[in-house]
């Protein structure tokens, strides 16, 4: 569970980069720490890196719209820093890792897994946006 | 005349969210919304690098402009004043003139200092390596690495390289810095090094802005976000790992 805490951090961290406004900081990070202590839930019960990745986003795209509303300010601000460090990067490492030492089997195996997660954060914060637009913002 | 201040507010708040990391849908709908609340009506159509406005007055007349994007980053405060921009001027609370004045006044604000930038990225990186199960003692070499890199990156940010270029000069150093520290000692973990340190590099937001786009049916931007975030990932894999094989064959493992 040290890793919501290293979560919280890793988004200030990236947030920085991205500009994100001092005030929102810790908000995006908070929801992105929630996020991550759903997807050690999911690990150790299924051990199953895009279920997870799909559940942390959920609950990344959930609580951005809902501080979004709380807040007047775009989803977009809690969203984005909070699933950086969702995106396979370690995939793509991998993927090359195995090319480079001619491991074709596992180099495919680990980029076909970078493709699901990738797929998996957007399709996630795609489907909550157009949920949560439905509900809540009838026009 | 005012057909033209309007079309020429809308580009430019196109432009502002174009250059700054919005996803299509977002800018296509912004133009749209201050365009209507005008009382034109407006065709938009943005990818990642033009975006074309045409708007339609009541008595027919139709105007048309263009606006080519070069290079984008992601800063979200100037989205987000952008949005808050768009709501207001939506509900009338500020005129076309004073609106181009404010938007070219959001268009000129500042980043965060390079140090805080270059400062975050260690911050997000290690913490990253930590989350990906590295060890405390993985910890500084991270940091010096990212903390190298960065300011390497921020400081040939004006020569306006392309991304590829820079992703890849980027990964390149990382691996040689952890793989030089490994060597010497410092730090357990290479490959938790490396994989935490090129995390401000990976394009994560075009990822998943390319997605985004080709689920909300933006099918042209959709497929360019997509290419080049897998033309950026790409250039990293081919930095790490082309320095990778090099070491490895000099050292003789």
């Amino acid at each position: 569970m040290l890793n919501v805490i290293y979560m919280f951090f890793s988004v200030i961290g990236f947030g920085i980069i991205f500009n994100l406004p001092m005030k929102m900081l810790p908000l995006a990070a908070l929801s992105a720490a929630v996020g991550q202590a759903g997807y050690t839930i999911i690990m150790d019960r299924f051990q199953s890196p895009v279920a997870a990745t799909v559940l942390s986003a959920i609950i990344i795209g959930l609580l951005g719209e809902v501080m979004a509303r709380t807040f007047k300010k775009p989803a977009t601000l809690f969203v984005i820093p909070g699933i950086l460090p969702l995106v396979p990067g370690a995939y793509i490492y991998q993927t090359m890792l195995y090319l480079v030492q001619d491991n074709i089997k596992l180099a495919i195996e680990y980029g076909l897994l970078t493709g699901f997660v990738s797929l998996g954060i957007a399709a996630s914060l795609m489907a909550v946006t157009t949920f949560w637009n439905l509900i809540f913002n009838k026009k | 005349m005012e057909n033209e201040r309007a079309l020429n507010l809308a580009i430019m708040a196109a432009q502002i969210l174009l250059k700054n990391g919005a996803e299509t849908n977002r800018i296509e709908t912004t133009a749209d919304m201050i365009l209507s609340s005008l009382g034109y009506i407006s065709h938009t159509f943005v990818t990642p690098t033009t975006i074309i406005i045409s708007i339609e007055d009541e008595s027919g007349k139709l105007e048309t402009a263009i606006r080519r994007v070069h290079s984008r980053i992601i800063d979200l405060s100037k989205v987000d004043m952008v949005n808050s921009f768009s709501r207001d001027f939506c509900m009338g609370k500020i005129s076309l003139d004073d609106g181009i004045e404010y938007l070219s006044e959001i268009d000129r604000k500042p980043r965060y200092r390079p140090l805080y930038r270059v400062l975050g990225g260690c911050l997000g990186a290690s913490m990253s390596m930590l989350i990906f199960g590295g060890t405390w003692a993985d910890f500084l070499p991270t940091f010096v690495t990212v903390f190298i890199t960065l300011s390497l990156l921020y400081n040939i940010e004006r020569y306006e390289f392309s991304v590829f270029l820079t992703n890849l000069l980027g990964s390149i150093i990382i691996s040689l810095f952890a793989l030089s520290f490994t060597y010497l000692g410092f730090g357990q973990n290479l490959n938790k090094i490396i994989i935490g340190s090129i995390m401000p590099l990976v394009p994560g937001v075009a990822i998943t802005n390319g997605a985004r786009d080709f689920m909300s049916g933006d099918l042209i931007s959709g497929t360019a976000r997509t290419a080049e975030a897998v033309m950026n990932a790409a250039a990293i894999a081919v930095g790490v790992g082309v320095t990778l094989q090099v070491w490895f064959y000099l050292r003789g493992i």
